[in-house]
């Protein structure tokens, strides 16, 4: 380590910048709609060319947007460790479903291997469990577009298998989609060669995401974290599909009464999740100790439904 | 004809989870660098937002974490150079910093830590763009000329250059301050 770049450090190191989730979301929503409208525009065009009988333009026009020059290959060097999106299983009101927890591998860089020793660990959220134990998940790679992971053969014995069989697979496809950053299918192999199941799921053939509608907790927190130490304020993100967008968010202390309370909104609510943001939450003059950071979705049955979806954090003030 | 709504939605999820793990894993790394660049934190929460927002917009093309991250580095430097430009910026700076290379005033500051930091993030400013960019670059990201190449669109042999020139500069602005004070 050079002595420039250690005084750089030292010069930074107090640097701890507001968190700015909802603005970011705030600008991504703008400039997203902006950009969308512009899509409409071109489509309708499109479809004009089209009834005049310029079939052919049309189809090249479509989807068409400027290509910005591609970025450096640049490798992480950055002094944190990679971050992940683990899914780990949860209640809900409609039974056993995923929620996402981030967690810091154990490498700067991203990489499978260290995503599949994370979904075999415990999550930190005490409300999570995983389906997956210590050696079962050997290995995985990216091969002309299938995610190939390797199993221990003992998950793949006939017979086994239960009500969240299905889900366990599910944990795992989602996890690996995320750390790839894409929509693959997963083919489970044990030895190179495809396995005919795995906890009794049919594995024979690359597996494929569930919607998320139908695998996901309708809301979860990507942050904070738990146990996260919180001074002064905080903000809050996640994901959810709530009716309207609207995301309903409490803070209690540890009598279990609210102290505070807000609602997030998220841009959007059908057919999938979509991320929410709190904003600034200030915490200042509350005592110090364990609180609980809880988010709902919106439940305008008034109660005759299922009820409403959770996910909850402890933080703790200082 | 194909139906554009699927398509953009499907890219529009994997921007969105891109966004969150990024944002989750550099916010507080990028505004750093940030702050290394143009002073102002302030200044630079606001680049590194807008870098976030414009890598959401480019996602289809990036598709990539580790290209994302290359990517609101690259933007994170330039924007940093736009903002330097805007006279206001460095108006705010100037009018906010005391003389803080001053000896008579070093001698006696309590706090030896802020001394250093102030040192090194002055004489940071005083250096040109380029020098102060590739020096970042090269020491706090611990890039390669290669990569800094890439990173700044320039030529190695220009980075080799401002290199070369910037640590001389820099090296002789902290002994400078190393002069006045304990650093």
């Amino acid at each position: 380590m050079d002595d420039l770049g250690t005084l750089m450090r030292e010069a930074v190191d107090h640097v701890d910048p507001m968190p700015r989730q909802r603005e970011l979301w705030d600008g991504v929503n703008l400039a997203t709609r902006r950009r969308s409208r512009n899509r409409l525009v071109g489509g309708l065009v499109a479809a004009a060319v089209l009834v005049t009988g310029g079939a052919v333009a049309a189809h090249q026009s479509s989807g068409s947007e400027p290509q910005p020059a591609g970025p450096p290959h640049a490798i992480d060097r950055g002094s944190s460790r990679a971050v992940y999106g683990i899914y780990y299983a949860g209640q809900t009101p409609t039974g056993t479903r995923l929620y996402r927890e981030f967690r810091a591998g154990q490498e700067k860089e991203k990489t499978l291997a260290d995503a599949l020793d994370l979904v075999e660990a415990t999550p930190t959220d005490p409300d999570y469990v995983t389906y997956w134990s210590d050696g079962q998940l050997l290995g995985a790679t990216v091969t002309n577009g299938v995610i190939v992971v390797d199993v221990d053969p003992a998950l793949t014995r006939p017979g086994l298998g239960g009500p969240d069989a299905e889900l366990a697979i599910q944990q795992l496809v989602y996890t690996v989609q995320g750390v790839v950053g894409d929509r693959l299918p997963v083919q489970f192999v044990h030895d190179g060669s495809p396995v005919p199941e795995v906890f009794g799921v049919r594995t024979r053939k690359p597996v494929t995401d569930l919607p998320e509608l139908d695998v996901l907790s309708l809301v979860s927190i990507s942050d904070p974290s738990e146990r996260r130490v919180v001074d002064g304020y905080f903000s809050a993100q996640g994901k959810a599909s709530s009716f309207e967008g609207n995301v309903p968010w409490q803070l209690l202390d540890a009598n279990g009464s609210v102290v505070r309370s807000g609602h997030a909104q998220s841009y959007g609510y059908e057919g999938h999740l979509y991320p929410w943001a709190t904003g600034h939450i200030d915490v200042t003059g509350l005592a110090p100790g364990d609180y609980t950071f809880k988010v709902m979705t919106d439940d305008p049955s008034g109660g005759e439904g299922p009820g409403p979806y959770v996910d909850t954090r402890t933080i703790i003030i200082k | 004809m194909t139906t554009p709504t699927l398509i953009v939605r499907e890219v529009l999820l994997d921007a969105d989870s891109a966004l969150e793990e990024l944002y989750v894993a550099h916010w507080r790394g990028l505004v750093r660098l940030a702050v290394l660049l143009l002073r102002d934190q302030g200044a630079a929460e606001e680049v590194v937002q807008d870098s976030f927002v414009a890598m959401h917009l480019r996602w289809r093309s990036l598709r990539d974490p580790d290209k994302a991250l290359a990517y609101l580095r690259q933007s994170v430097v330039n924007r940093s150079r736009s903002a330097l430009r805007h006279r206001g910026v460095v108006d705010r700076y100037v009018a906010s910093q005391p003389p803080v290379l001053s000896p008579a005033e070093a001698a006696d500051a309590p706090a030896l830590a802020h001394d250093r930091r102030d040192a090194i993030l002055d004489a940071l400013r005083a250096l040109p763009t380029r020098q102060r960019e590739v020096l970042v670059l090269r020491h706090y990201l611990e890039l390669s000329e290669t990569e800094i190449a890439e990173t700044l669109g320039i030529s190695r042999g220009s980075v080799k250059a401002h290199a070369s020139r910037g640590t001389a500069a820099l090296r002789a602005l902290l002994a400078g301050a190393h002069n006045g004070k304990d650093l």
